[in-house]
C-alpha cells in the first residue's frame, strides 16, 4: 500500500476528539473517496495524512515507512488541495503560485519556467498567469490550487472538497485530471460531499462519521447502500434514484449518466446483432 | 483602503534594476525618516513627485496612500504640541486642567508630519514604479531572510482580504438592521465585527501556515508551528 492511515486519533488542544481510530488505505492507480457529513473530520483526516497535523495516536505510513520519519522531504511526494483555495494560494501571482514548489525541486530558473509553461498550457491558465490569485473567480482559484499541486507531480494527491461551488466545466476538467493521475499510477484520495462526482471518479469509498471510518469497499456497493448514505448524509446518485423510481434497479445498475448511456448503447447494439 | 493596498501589488512598470531601486528606496526612506529639518523632507517630497512625473506613473494610488498617511500621522502627532515643554503660544482650560500648546511642540509636530509623509511618498513612488513584487525581489537579492520576504508577500495579499472580509461582515450586519436601533446598539453590533475578525484572521493564518508547510520540502519549523 502506498498510503496507509492506521488507527489515527486526533484532537485539537482542549477540543473534542475529531478522529477516533480512523483507518484507511489507498494504493497506486486508485481513486479513493472519503464521504461524510459536515464536521465529521474529513479535512482533519486529510491534513493528518499529509503530515500537516500530528496524530495523538496511530501512524500514517507511506510505502510502509512512518510518514513522520520521512518529513519534510516526503512532502514533495504528497499534494494536498485545500478546501478553501483562498487559504492555499498565498503567492502574489498565479505564476509564483505554480513556481513555489518547483523552485525547491528544480535546479535552474529555466527548468522552473519550462515546467510552469507546461502546467499553464495544460490547465489553460495563460490569461490569468500574471494575476494575483485572490482576484480570480472561485472556479479559477480552485483550478489554480489544483495546478499548483499537480505542478510538482506528487505520487499521492489529497483533495478536500474539490468540486465545492464549481460549475460543470471545471468539474469535468478535475475529473479528467484525476483519471489521468489514476492512469499514471498515482494515489488519489478525495474528501467530498458531492455524490455525483464521487460516483463518477472513485474506485472505493470510505464513510467517515464523527471521526470513525467504515466501508472501504467498492464505490458501487457503498452508493447503493442506503444505510451508508444515511450515515454520510447524502442521497444516492440521481441516475440510481431515477432507475429505482422506475423499478429498474439491478445488480449492475448504472450510477452515472456515462454508465447509463454506455449500458443503453450496448443494449441497443445487442438488439441489432 | 483595500483598493489602495491592492494598487501596490503590481509588476514593474519600467524595467529598472530591482536591487538598485530597492536599495535607493530604503536609503532615501530611512534618511528622510530620521532627518531633523524642514528642507530635506521637503526636497524628498518634491523628488518623489518628480520621479512620478518622469516615469509617467498614475498619481491616484500615490495620492490615496499619502492622504491615508497624512490622516494617520496627524492623529498620532496631536499630543506633541501639548506634551513638549517650551514657550506657550495658546492655552486651554479643560475642567480644572490647563493645556498649553508650545511653539517647540508645534515645530516638532510639523517636522514629524513632514518626515513621515515624505518617507511614505518616496517609498510609495518607488513601489508604484517597480511594484511591491519588485521590491520583494530586490530584498531577496540582498539575502534578506526568506521568512521576512514571505511575510511581506503575505501582507500585501491578506491585508486587503481582511479589510474586505470586515466590510462584508459589516454589510451582513447592516442588512439585518430593520429599524433604528440607536447609536449605542449600532456600535455594539459593529464592535462584534472586531472580535470575529480576529478569530477569522487567526484561523486563516493557521490554514495559510499549513498550506505553506504542505508545499515546503525543507524544514519550515521557524515559521510553521501548530
Amino acid at each position: 500500500m502506498l498510503l496507509r492511515v492506521d488507527n489515527i486519533g486526533f484532537e485539537y488542544p482542549g477540543g473534542p476528539e475529531i478522529l477516533k481510530e480512523a483507518t484507511f488505505n489507498a494504493d497506486k492507480g486508485e481513486i479513493v473517496a472519503i464521504i461524510g457529513p459536515n464536521g465529521s473530520g474529513k479535512t482533519t483526516l486529510l491534513m493528518v495524512a499529509a503530515g500537516l497535523l500530528d496524530p495523538s495516536k496511530g501512524i500514517v505510513y507511506v510505502e510502509d515507512k512512518p510518514l513522520s520519519e520521512q518529513l519534510p522531504k516526503i512532502r514533495s511526494r504528497i499534494g494536498l488541495v485545500f478546501q478553501e483555495p483562498d487559504d492555499q494560494l498565498f503567492n502574489p501571482t498565479v505564476y509564483e503560485e505554480l513556481a513555489f514548489a518547483l523552485r525547491q525541486l528544480l535546479n535552474s530558473v529555466e527548468e522552473v519556467d519550462e515546467k510552469v509553461r507546461k502546467i499553464t498550457k495544460k490547465f489553460d491558465l495563460k490569461e490569468i498567469i500574471n494575476k494575483p490569485p485572490y482576484k480570480l473567480s472561485i472556479g479559477e482559484k480552485r483550478i489554480v490550487a489544483l495546478a499548483s499541486v499537480i505542478a510538482y507531480d506528487p505520487d499521492i494527491l489529497l483533495l478536500d472538497e474539490p468540486t465545492a461551488n464549481l460549475s460543470s466545466g471545471p468539474i469535468k476538467m478535475i475529473e479528467e485530471i484525476l483519471q489521468e493521475a489514476k492512469k499514471s499510477g498515482k494515489v488519489v484520495v478525495i474528501a467530498s460531499h458531492d455524490v455525483e462526482f464521487v460516483a463518477s471518479v472513485s474506485d472505493r469509498i470510505y464513510v467517515i462519521d464523527r471521526g470513525s471510518i467504515i466501508g472501504g469497499i467498492n464505490a458501487r456497493s457503498i452508493l447503493s447502500d442506503d444505510s451508508m448514505l444515511t450515515i454520510a448524509d447524502m442521497n444516492p446518485p440521481l441516475v440510481l434514484q431515477t432507475l429505482r423510481e422506475l423499478g429498474l434497479e439491478s445488480e449492475n445498475t448504472p450510477m452515472t449518466i456515462r454508465e447509463l448511456s454506455k449500458k443503453a448503447c450496448s443494449e441497443k447494439t445487442s438488439k441489432f446483432t | 483602503m483595500a483598493e489602495t493596498i491592492d494598487s501596490l501589488n503590481t509588476e514593474a512598470r519600467i524595467p529598472l534594476n530591482r536591487p538598485l531601486v530597492t536599495a535607493s528606496a530604503l536609503i532615501l526612506t530611512s534618511a528622510v525618516a530620521f532627518s531633523h529639518d524642514f528642507e530635506f523632507p521637503l526636497l524628498i517630497l518634491l523628488l518623489s513627485i518628480g520621479i512620478m512625473i518622469l516615469t509617467n506613473t498614475p498619481f491616484r494610488p500615490w495620492m490615496r496612500i499619502i492622504t491615508l498617511t497624512l490622516a494617520w500621522v496627524i492623529l498620532v502627532s496631536i499630543p506633541l504640541p501639548f506634551i513638549t515643554p517650551g514657550e506657550p503660544v495658546m492655552s486651554f482650560t479643560f475642567n480644572s486642567m490647563v493645556l498649553n500648546i508650545t511653539e517647540e511642540g508645534l515645530h516638532i509636530m510639523i517636522i514629524f508630519i513632514l518626515r513621515i509623509v515624505s518617507a511614505s511618498s518616496i517609498f510609495t513612488a518607488f513601489v508604484l514604479i517597480i511594484g511591491w513584487r519588485g521590491i520583494i525581489r530586490g530584498l531577496e537579492f540582498f539575502r534578506i531572510p526568506r521568512e521576512l520576504t514571505l511575510l511581506l508577500k503575505l501582507s500585501v495579499i491578506h491585508i486587503p482580504l481582511t479589510i474586505r472580509e470586515a466590510a462584508k461582515m459589516i454589510s451582513a450586519r447592516d442588512a439585518r438592521i430593520m429599524k433604528g436601533i440607536g447609536v449605542k446598539k449600532l456600535w455594539i453590533t459593529l464592535a462584534s465585527v472586531v472580535g470575529e475578525l480576529f478569530l477569522r484572521s487567526y484561523e486563516r493564518a493557521w490554514r495559510v501556515d499549513k498550506a505553506i508547510k504542505a508545499r515546503s520540502f525543507e524544514s519550515t519549523d521557524n515559521f510553521s508551528r501548530f
